[in-house]
């Protein structure tokens, strides 16, 4: 009984490795803990993250976005949003000059955008999967 | 060498000594020793610490201030070409020559967050095609009421068109400039409130936008200011995940301001002034033309008025109506967009009509390759307006023919035809006119411009060098500009037996649709322009 314990300990431990492995190259959709939000869908934080919208099921939010060139941003673009980085410049380009919508504030990586999730409670944001930490909820992993 | 060597040699043992010394003399002091720069490292922590905030502080201030105040920017830079040598696109400066005027422009947004609810936004623009003068876009101060509404106050761009308030970003659409069948109101800006209200219903996402102001323009059909007062408009957007639906309405009252000298609007009004005066002076029996002045006889003894015609170029109070509607499919592949819009002048024979267009364009990675074929024309109220005027000088060679034809026919025993006849032959009337035929064509020729149609296909290509740039080539080829027949009252032949008594087609003058010709009539039956830019945000 011993041994098969501490053998499903081992497999465990290497599947959670494994887990973690994978899991880097995965980009999660954030809120702070406290948040009363637990899922969103991926229309949700499109719309979020477009401007269309400033409520996931009725809790108003506000996108936090990252640094141009970080490489969650484009993955999170890419299988969230659905729009290249030259997609996502003409949308907002039309927005900008038009005075009809600003863009997400961009933070300068996952910590920073950790950091902001962590003392502003209706903040949305998302970084590698790697860098969630405590005191923050996973609402969408990116497929 | 041999001293040196013995010093080395006594060295550890003199350390030995002195170690020893400082050991024996002072536990109890190093132990104060070691307290002082434990101290000192404290003293030195808390300044770090003290710095670390200060510096803290400093960043969230300069981020504060960075937040507070957004700059977006965007360019053109280009060349383009039209084939004609007698044709211009004066919208834009385009040419017989290459120019890189009528591409290049800049623009430079400056946001700045007054408070949490209230925006002052300021776009500067200059264009080549303005010779680089800066001008003041947009330039207002917002207010977000309600996270639904925002009310604006200040200088806004006029929402005419699916694209109109992006109209400079050519960033924004496919093409190195929107088709010009529809894009082409000589205006943007208005200057007075503004709302916007946002709304959805269920995955439908609604902007409704109302303005209502004051603008000024220069319209290049007339080279003349105009004011729009009382100009107002609405506009609804609807969007449902990637379709895009628009209907927009706008009305004012239109002021013509003075036509400057030389200008196609100064020789509009030339033209019809000088007719006027012409049928004047022939009417008065003062032409100056011995042969001429007994005609006025001949029109007031038929019961006929040598007609004149009303000059356009000076109205005011004129009221305009603009209605458009459009669509657009992006769903990140395929891009399908189109718009149609037609434009009244009631009173003013501007030219006003229908314009649409239609495109489709697909991303294959960077490349997008697409295909446009837009159409315009002045509808039937203004071409109308047009060719009433003509009539007036139709009905003077009418009228001339009438008379000519009067005496072969009733003979000099008409009293009005008995005057003429006496002062003066009917051949030499007839040769009288032809001699000042050069006002009556001016007039005909000055008119019939304002009958426009064209039609045009663009195959464009853009290319996304970066994400924040993209070069455009592309070629559109215009045609069916259509022609306006010129009709006249053509006598011949022996003044005793006329050969012809119906009006017949004297000339035929071929449109240029939204291009000018140098001289009138000079265009050809198509046209081409191709163009190249970069164009970038910021």
């Amino acid at each position: 009984m011993n041994m098969k314990l501490k053998l499903a300990r081992v497999l465990s431990t290497a599947g959670l490795m494994m887990a973690a492995a994978f899991a880097s190259a995965e980009v999660v959709v954030i809120v702070n803990a406290n948040s009363s939000i637990n899922s969103a869908t991926a229309d949700e934080i499109q719309q979020v993250f477009l401007g269309k919208r400033n409520e996931i099921g009725g809790v108003s939010v506000t996108a936090v976005d990252q640094a141009e060139g970080n490489e969650a941003r484009k993955e999170f673009y890419q299988k969230v949003v659905d729009k290249t980085p030259a997609q996502l410049n003409a949308y907002w380009s039309r927005l900008i000059f038009t005075g009809k919508g600003k863009p997400p504030k961009q933070y300068f990586d996952d910590a920073e955008v950790v950091e902001t999730l962590l003392e502003e409670e209706d903040a949305v944001g998302y970084i590698d999967s790697s860098a969630v930490t405590e005191g923050i909820k996973v609402i969408y992993t990116a497929q | 060498m041999v001293k040196k060597k013995t010093y080395l040699a006594l060295l550890p043992l003199t350390l030995c000594f002195s170690s020893v010394s400082v050991l024996a003399a002072t536990t109890a002091d190093l132990e104060k020793r070691l307290e002082q720069q434990e101290k000192q490292i404290k003293r030195l922590e808390n300044r770090l610490k003290g710095t670390r905030a200060a510096v803290k502080e400093n960043r969230s201030r300069i981020s504060d201030a960075a937040d507070r105040l957004k700059i977006n920017g965007f360019f053109s830079g280009g060349a383009a070409q039209m084939d004609s040598p007698t044709m211009e696109l004066s919208l834009y400066g385009i040419e017989d020559n290459y120019t890189t005027d009528s591409v290049s422009k800049m623009g430079v947004q400056f946001t700045f967050e007054v408070s949490d609810s209230i925006d002052a936004t300021a776009q500067l623009v200059s264009k080549g095609v303005n010779d680089y003068n800066v001008e003041a876009e947009w330039a207002y101060l917002s207010w977000e009421a309600t996270s639904d509404l925002t009310v604006r106050i200040g200088r806004q761009r006029i929402p005419y068109y699916l694209l109109s308030e992006y109209l400079d970003v050519g960033y924004a659409y496919p093409w190195v400039r929107p088709p010009i069948e529809l894009y082409n109101i000589p205006l943007s800006s208005t200057d007075g409130l503004g709302l916007l209200y946002d709304f959805s219903l269920g995955d439908w996402n609604f902007s409704v936008q109302g303005y209502a102001g004051q603008s000024s323009g220069f319209t290049d059909q007339l080279e003349a200011d105009f004011i729009l007062n009382q100009a107002w408009g609405t506009s609804l957007f609807a969007e449902h995940g990637a379709w895009t639906f628009r209907v927009g309405y706008n009305r004012s009252h239109l002021d013509v301001g003075d036509v400057p000298i030389g200008g196609k609007g100064y020789l509009l009004a030339a033209a019809t002034d000088g007719y006027n005066d012409f049928s004047q002076s022939l009417e008065n029996g003062t032409t100056g033309n011995a042969a001429l002045d007994p005609l006025a006889g001949l029109f007031t003894g038929l019961g006929r008025q040598v007609p004149t015609v009303n000059n356009m170029t000076d109205d005011t109070n004129v009221k305009t109506e603009y209605q458009s509607a459009a669509f657009m499919y992006d769903d990140g592949n395929l891009l399908v967009m189109g718009e149609i819009a037609n434009l009244r002048i009631e009173d003013l024979s501007a030219p006003a009509g229908d314009g649409g267009y239609l495109t489709v364009g697909y991303r294959f990675g960077k490349w997008m390759p697409h295909v446009t074929f837009a159409k315009y024309y002045t509808d039937k109220e203004s071409d109308d307006n047009v060719r009433s005027q003509l009539e007036g000088s139709l009905g003077l060679q009418q009228g001339v023919f009438d008379a000519v034809y009067a005496q072969t026919l009733i003979g000099t025993g008409n009293p009005a035809v008995a005057q003429a006849t006496a002062q003066g032959t009917v051949d030499s009337v007839v040769a009288g006119l032809a001699s000042q035929g050069l006002v009556l064509q001016e007039f005909q020729e000055a008119w019939t411009t304002l009958i426009q149609q064209q039609q045009s296909y663009t195959l464009g290509i853009v290319y996304d060098v970066s994400p924040r740039v993209k070069a455009k080539l592309e070629a559109t080829h215009y045609e069916d500009f259509g022609k306006s027949e010129i009709e006249s009252t053509s006598y011949t032949g022996n003044p005793a037996a006329p050969t012809n008594a119906t009006p017949t087609i004297a000339r035929e003058i071929y449109g240029t649709g939204r291009f000018s010709a140098d001289p009138v009539g000079s265009g050809k039956k198509h046209t081409a322009i191709y163009s190249f830019s970069i164009d970038a945000v910021f």
